[in-house]
């Protein structure tokens, strides 16, 4: 028999279980000389040298997240407008829409350096590199959840004399909310890679402008601290995009984990 | 506005007379697709007394449904016209209650919110209905849930809010299609009765759209045989029962008699076969 903490324990002691032993086989593989530390660096270096400068890690992480996060704030406001604006007015389905679509299609690293061109060096250009990322993402999200309202919950509002407005904003709306926590899970991601995408072709800091310094230096060490700092604050947003979502949408956590325990 | 009966005061003049609520005249409804024209409706003409609880009983696809957007003025008639109290039907009417097949209650709205959805809907400051909400949910037994959200609830219980959410501005007008199709039997006995219950009170002119011609019967002054389509009113059978209806009066002659001339009726019309 199982308990519910064996079960709790199974979700989240097996992956950290997994990432244990990855670390410790790297850190043996490191001591032992199998590889050479100049190329792959043992975990217990990393952690070194992220502890003797932690102010200088944070000093550029602290800028990659301010692109981040704005640049993924700007992605949700304009993207839940945009959706909005593809459901309720056909015209802008048939003009906006296939232009997302095909603008999502060009690799956007390509579109990068021009957009340092037209904003300069600063937070500016990786804050729209970032947006620009993470916004397909919400829009295609967004427009699925606007749209799987139940025909006759639409027919309810107006029943009962909703105008257009009442009923995108007290019934579509809320209704959307998971897909677009789907969306924004997403997109969290996207924009942090936005983000760093920006500082490589141009930047004075930031956790992108760290790695391309030290890989000028061959600092090999650095780059992987960086890049360690880089994976635990995406995994950080995430988490806190799903943290928000429980707050948000507790009718679909509750739904969801009724239908697990089945 | 301090308190909000349920019963709603008419004069006994309008009671008397049963002056027409809902006059439909000549009513088509044709439908444009891409496998070509759909004709739902044809040439229905109905006309419904002021409180007066009609149901309309018919096989599915008989434009049952259709027929109920029409009064409601979500859909506009191809043909024809439809009046609410002498006045032509453009757009929903404000003192009109719907419950539709689905319960479709809000997910993030708990009981209590759902049920004053109506309220806010229509712009009336929830203060004022808070009390009506919780009176209508007291009647319905749901009391103890106002404050749970609706995947918590069974299938017969979210019903019961969809009524209470319909009912909450006592409608003139409730319209309802096939609310309890999608339940168990012994629920939908019980929803019968409380809805014949409620409805003493509130004197709601009413349309009960369903298939179960049982049921159109028990609740019904009258019952509307709709042929299939295009959907026509095939008979208008006025039932004579006396109210309030125990569920026992299903198996009175009266009743049964009632149940047969239906049966009889979708037999000539080949709905239903006469022979085994």
């Amino acid at each position: 028999m199982k308990s519910r903490s064996m079960i709790k324990f199974g979700a989240m002691g097996f992956p950290i279980g997994a990432l244990l032993i990855c670390v410790a086989v790297w850190e043996m593989a490191s001591r032992f000389g199998l590889v050479r530390p100049f190329l792959l660096p043992a975990p217990s270096a990393i952690l070194e040298a992220i502890l003797q400068e932690p102010g200088l890690f944070l000093y550029h992480a602290g800028y990659t997240l301010e692109a981040t996060l704005l640049g993924f704030a700007m992605a949700v406001v304009l993207g839940v407008a945009m959706a909005m604006a593809i459901v309720q007015f056909r015209f802008v389905e048939q003009t906006l829409y296939p232009l997302l679509v095909s603008f999502n299609s060009i690799p956007k690293v390509a579109i990068a350096p021009l957009f340092i061109v037209w904003m300069g060096t600063g937070l500016e250009p990786k804050i729209a590199i970032a947006a620009m990322i993470a916004i397909f993402a919400i829009v295609i999200d967004t427009v699925h959840g606007l749209r799987s309202v139940d025909p006759e919950m639409i027919d309810l509002g107006r029943s009962v004399g909703g105008s257009n407005l009442k009923i995108i904003w007290k019934i579509r709306f809320p209704h959307a909310l998971p897909s677009l926590f789907a969306g924004m899970k997403v997109a969290i991601s996207l924009a942090l890679i936005g983000a760093i995408v920006g500082e490589f072709v141009a930047a004075k800091r930031g956790l992108g402008y760290m790695i391309l310094l030290a890989q000028g230096q061959f600092d090999v060490v650095r780059m992987f601290a960086a890049m360690v700092i880089l994976s635990v604050s995406g995994l950080l947003l995430f988490y806190l995009v799903g943290q928000a979502e429980h707050f948000m949408v507790p009718w679909r956590v509750a739904r969801r984990r009724n239908s697990s325990d089945h | 506005m301090t308190s909000i009966s349920l019963e709603r005061r008419r004069s006994p003049a309008a009671a008397e007379s049963r002056q027409a609520y809902i006059e439909l005249c000549n009513v088509s409804k044709t439908y444009e697709s891409e496998r070509g024209t759909v004709e739902a409706l044809r040439d229905v003409s109905l006309s419904v007394g002021t409180g007066e609880f009609v149901s309309v009983v018919g096989p599915s696809g008989c434009g049952k449904s259709t027929l109920l957007r029409c009064v409601s003025g979500l859909e506009e008639p191809s043909a024809g016209t439809i009046s609410l109290k002498g006045e032509a039907v453009i757009s929903p009417a404000p003192s009109m209650g719907m419950v539709f097949q689905r319960d479709v209650l809000l997910d993030w709205r708990n009981i209590l919110e759902n049920v004053l959805f109506t309220a806010d809907f229509r712009g009336l400051p929830r203060k004022q209905w808070i009390g009506r909400a919780k009176e209508l949910l007291e009647l319905f037994g749901l009391s103890e849930f106002q404050n749970r959200y609706p995947w918590e609830l069974s299938g017969g219980m979210r019903m019961r809010a969809a009524i209470c959410r319909a009912l909450l501005d006592a409608p003139e007008l409730l319209l309802m299609d096939e609310p309890f199709a999608a339940l168990d039997a012994f629920t939908r006995d019980d929803l019968n009765l409380e809805l014949q219950k409620i409805n003493q009170k509130t004197k709601s002119t009413t349309i009960f759209i369903t298939h179960n011609i049982t049921e159109a019967i028990f609740l019904g002054d009258k019952v509307v045989v709709m042929d299939r389509r295009p959907g026509r009113i095939a008979h208008v059978l006025d039932i004579d029962l006396a109210r309030p209806r125990a569920l026992s009066v299903r198996e009175t002659p009266q009743f049964a008699e009632y149940g047969s001339i239906i049966r009889q009726t979708f037999e000539k019309l080949g709905i239903l076969r006469s022979q085994v």
